[in-house]
């Protein structure tokens, strides 16, 4: 159950980096739609870099995940010498996890790419 | 001489509770090739008619028609492909990519219509920057460039898909007389290089004066028109 509200609270903070992003950006992407850039393209920008946010924290979340387990096993021991946690490593817990990450990720920056379909290029040249 | 652009019965409000009529029944047309001006004091309505004619912005009633072409039931895409492919925009501010090369801001254009960057491309480019004065410079970043040196990037970015027409809104708001004037110059230059039809707002009246005619909006509507 925690990982559910985990997961939603991951999305609801990528969603307003990139809500951020999208405000601090909006000069940019009003000169790229004057120039000819559809709605469409201009969000894409946004969901790639989602997705890109998404892959680089699965490869670091697992890196980490992994780092931590050997840590433990290797530090922290009874008294007889043994890992009080034993090593296990599932690969396809792993996988999924770091699918969740992808996919949340490029979930969250739906949002973003929808608000930045409504950047019209008026509000960006009246208000430099 | 053929018109590029027509302006029919443009009328255009501003508000949704107190409505505010910046433009009155315009109607105007702009002859191919002609380099024309538009000067008009602030708040004339001379900013929101060159955006409406740039299909940036939509008159309340009234059309635009760009080479014989209504632009007024075209959807949101359709314009966008439009301005790819016909009008280029200088605006008072330069909105450079600062996260490319002027070089790369200034092929931004090709880039985002989906054509290939060829070494003709390439080739045109470096053109525009010699043409602009921007050979030394043309490798730094948008960022690492003077005013100056940042608008006649837009400039030559403008030019880059060679447009029909190109729409520029005080493009040397922020620059001092001096490069005022040389940019004044490589904009004739390029009308008459290029054949492009130029309309160009400015509050400067020796400027405006340079051009082959001049429109004098005030309070919304077409005060003076003349022709040289």
């Amino acid at each position: 159950m925690i990982q559910v509200f985990v997961t939603i609270s991951v999305v609801l903070g990528i969603a307003s980096v990139l809500a951020i992003t999208v405000i601090q950006k909006s000069r940019q992407i009003g000169i790229l739609k004057a120039m000819g850039v559809k709605d469409r393209t201009a969000s894409l920008i946004f969901l790639s870099q989602g997705f890109i946010l998404g892959i680089f924290g699965a490869i670091g979340g697992v890196l980490l995940g992994l780092l931590l387990t050997f840590a433990f096993t290797t530090f922290a021991l009874d008294p007889d010498g043994n890992p009080v946690i034993p090593l296990l490593i599932d690969p396809q817990f792993i996988g999924i996890s770091a699918l969740v990450a992808i996919v949340s990720a490029s979930l969250a920056s739906v949002i973003p790419a929808r608000k930045s379909t409504k950047i019209s290029i008026i509000e960006v040249i009246k208000n430099g | 001489m053929v018109n590029t652009i027509e302006v029919r019965n443009v009328n255009k409000f501003y508000g949704n509770v107190v409505k505010t009529q910046v433009l009155y029944d315009i109607n105007l047309s702009f002859e191919k090739e002609s380099f024309n001006s538009i000067i008009g004091q602030s708040g004339s309505g001379k900013s929101t008619l060159l955006n409406i004619v740039g299909t940036l912005d939509q008159p309340t009633s009234g059309e635009v028609l760009i080479d014989g072409v209504s632009t007024k039931d075209m959807n949101k895409n359709q314009l966008a492909e439009l301005r790819g492919a016909k009008l280029g925009f200088i605006f008072q501010f330069h909105y450079l990519l600062p996260e490319f090369t002027a070089l790369e801001n200034v092929i931004m254009p090709m880039k985002v219509n989906k054509k290939p960057i060829t070494k003709e491309v390439i080739a045109r480019a470096n053109e525009l920057m010699n043409l602009v004065g921007l050979d030394d410079v043309k490798d730094n970043l948008a960022n690492n460039m003077s005013g100056g040196q940042q608008q006649r990037v837009a400039i030559a970015r403008a030019l880059m898909n060679q447009p029909d027409i190109i729409l520029a809104d005080e493009p040397t708001g922020n620059l001092d007389s001096d490069t005022t004037e040389k940019v004044y110059e490589l904009l004739r230059e390029i009308n008459k290089k290029y054949k492009t039809t130029f309309i160009i707002i400015t509050h400067d009246r020796r400027i405006a004066e340079k051009a082959d005619r001049i429109i004098e909006v005030k309070d919304g509507k077409v005060h003076v028109d003349i022709r040289k």
